[in-house]
């Protein structure tokens, strides 16, 4: 496949190990702006860990080390000056389990408002948040009862809160750790539908253990395997002609 | 081989039975711990109660709960004279007040700091370390630390007071509630630390991913979260610190004084009991009978911070949908 003229995100030779343990071997790998890339892998593969790294999430375990570059728009946010806490004002993240917190579903959504200081007025955070939960596709579904505890949703409504939770600080990358991996498949397909409606406006990295996610709502997709990229193309491409035995393999359920 | 078959079959019907009877014996055993428990609190609280009556037809409700005098050595004895004490139980609530809020000024900040660095800031080789030496802090008897507080501190202040030109009694209020403090911090530091242990990682994450730093990450979410097991914390220092009884005893002053002034000495509710009951006095006498009525007195106050404590949990709950 061709690496996208323009990457958001651009890793050059990552590796990435906790304690004395590999991790990340040798990753190099771009995300395009204004699409969903998918990363499939088995469990283990060092998914979720790439993903973490995109955020600087890792840095807060004593062991993990990392070599290489990551890049955000041509910026090594591994730089000894780069301020970790604009970045991840630039790249939020969504979890494999919902967590909202135990707060309200308004205070949920305007708790990175409040902790950035983005608004200086009761309106202005209202609004602001009206217009993330209506982003996230939840706004219809909430707006009567905004005081409700987040953790009486619905595990779907859990989920897309946290992402409005995400939308509300105007990140420009999300991440995206297994997001459906605990919902039924109606919640899955609201999600889905809500990620590529999404895409037109975010660089969404979506970590994904179903091949058929990745099939539905990913424009590039890229398979991981012990740590390393095995192969990475356009996703009709990847899915019909698979390059790479490893590939062949782990498409076929092997 | 019919027959063979025959006696295994009564045999485990033998053992079948001998098993439910064991069964049945030991729930039997197992519910009369538990019924125990029970009949010997329920049998204290009527104890106390049928004393605390009987005190109180002596001297009266009012006079007891809004007194403001607490004399009860008068005539304690009957051939001392006919002169009843008087018996308010004013000074003595204020000494135990003042000297639990003393103590829990110290052991509050301090314990919640510690268990905020236990739980949020120590690696946990720290951690491991640390908790048990805490735990072990819990188990020194009160005894060494009413020592610690009578021939130590109290001095040191009262003599700290006298080069400041301030007078400081040597039995204050300030010495007992400061060593009351230092006794209850492990208490108040290990529950918390549990509490804020407990807090999921995943919320922690979010906070992280959203560009929270560490201390706003626990500001604003840690501490939230654990409000209701810090709340529990707290209450366990002031239980532990109103029912402190040694270290009043041994620091604090014998006469009871109305006062909220901690360089002053007062008395506690629970030193009062042990002064009342102890020595040679006559069982019937409204002084014996008035240590009922203050152990009472002290059991309704214990329900009553539990009832307040429960109810704020449960409404801390209802709002943040836990369970």
């Amino acid at each position: 496949m061709t690496p996208p003229s323009d990457p958001k995100f651009l890793l050059r030779n990552v590796s990435a190990a906790y304690a004395s343990k590999p991790v990340l071997r040798d990753v190099s790998l771009s995300f395009a702006d204004r699409q969903i890339s998918a990363i499939l892998g088995p469990s283990g593969c060092g998914k979720s860990t790439l993903l973490r790294c995109l955020n600087r999430l890792n840095d807060r375990l004593p062991q993990f080390r990392l070599s290489g570059q990551v890049l955000l728009d041509g910026q090594d946010i591994y730089a000894p000056d780069a301020d970790v806490i604009a970045l991840r004002r630039r790249v939020g993240m969504v979890f494999q389990k919902p967590n909202p917190f135990p707060k309200s579903v308004f205070d949920n959504v305007a708790y990175g408002i409040r902790l950035h200081n983005l608004t200086n007025s009761a309106s202005a955070l209202a609004d602001a948040v009206e217009a993330s939960l209506t982003d996230a596709a939840l706004w219809d579904e909430v707006k009567d009862r905004l005081d409700l505890p987040a953790q009486q949703l619905s595990g779907g409504q859990q989920q897309r809160l946290c992402i409005a939770r995400a939308l509300a600080i105007n990140p420009e990358v999300i991440l995206l750790d297994e997001p459906c991996a605990s919902l039924d498949p109606r919640a899955t397909a609201r999600i889905e539908e809500l990620l590529v409606a999404l895409a037109a406006r975010y660089c969404l990295i979506l970590v994904t253990h179903s091949l058929a996610q990745a099939a539905r709502v990913a424009a590039v997709t890229a398979l991981l395997e012990e740590g390393a990229v095995i192969e990475v193309n356009n996703t009709s491409d990847f899915f019909t002609n698979p390059q790479h035995p490893k590939t062949q393999q782990y498409l076929s359920g092997g | 081989m019919n027959a063979a078959a025959a006696l295994t079959e009564s045999q485990r019907h033998r053992r079948r039975r001998w098993q439910r009877r064991r069964e049945g014996a030991l729930t039997a055993l197992f519910a009369l711990a538990a019924s125990l428990a029970v009949l010997v609190t329920l049998g204290m609280v009527m104890t106390l109660f049928s004393g605390a009556v009987g005190f109180l037809q002596r001297v009266g409700l009012v006079d007891y709960l809004f007194g403001l005098v607490w004399q009860p050595q008068i005539g304690m004895r009957a051939d001392q004279g006919l002169v009843e004490g008087q018996f308010g139980l004013l000074p003595l609530l204020g000494g135990s007040l003042l000297i639990t809020v003393l103590a829990l000024l110290l052991a509050v900040p301090i314990g919640l700091g510690a268990a905020i660095f236990l739980a949020e800031y120590a690696t946990s080789g720290q951690r491991n370390r640390l908790k048990p030496l805490l735990e072990l802090l819990a188990g020194i008897p009160t005894v060494v630390y009413g020592f610690f507080a009578a021939l130590v501190v109290a001095p040191l202040l009262h003599y700290l007071g006298g080069q400041l030109g301030i007078a400081v009694s040597a039995e204050s209020a300030l010495a007992c509630g400061l060593v009351v403090g230092v006794m209850i911090i492990p208490f108040v530091a290990s529950m918390a630390d549990d509490a804020l242990y407990a807090v999921p990682q995943a919320w922690r994450d979010a906070a992280i991913a959203l560009g929270a730093t560490h201390a706003e990450m626990i500001r604003r979410t840690v501490l939230p979260a654990a409000f209701p097991g810090l709340v529990s914390a707290c209450l366990i220092g002031f239980s532990k610190a109103i029912g402190q009884t040694m270290i009043v005893l041994m620091a604090g002053s014998l006469t009871a004084n109305l006062t909220f002034n901690p360089l002053d000495g007062v008395s506690s509710m629970t030193a009062q009991i042990i002064t009342l009951l102890s020595g040679d006095q006559e069982f019937a006498s409204a002084a014996t009978l008035s240590a009922f009525a203050l152990a009472l007195t002290l059991l309704i106050l214990a329900l009553l911070t539990n009832t307040v404590g429960v109810s704020m949990n449960q409404r801390w709950r209802q709002r943040h949908g836990q369970n």
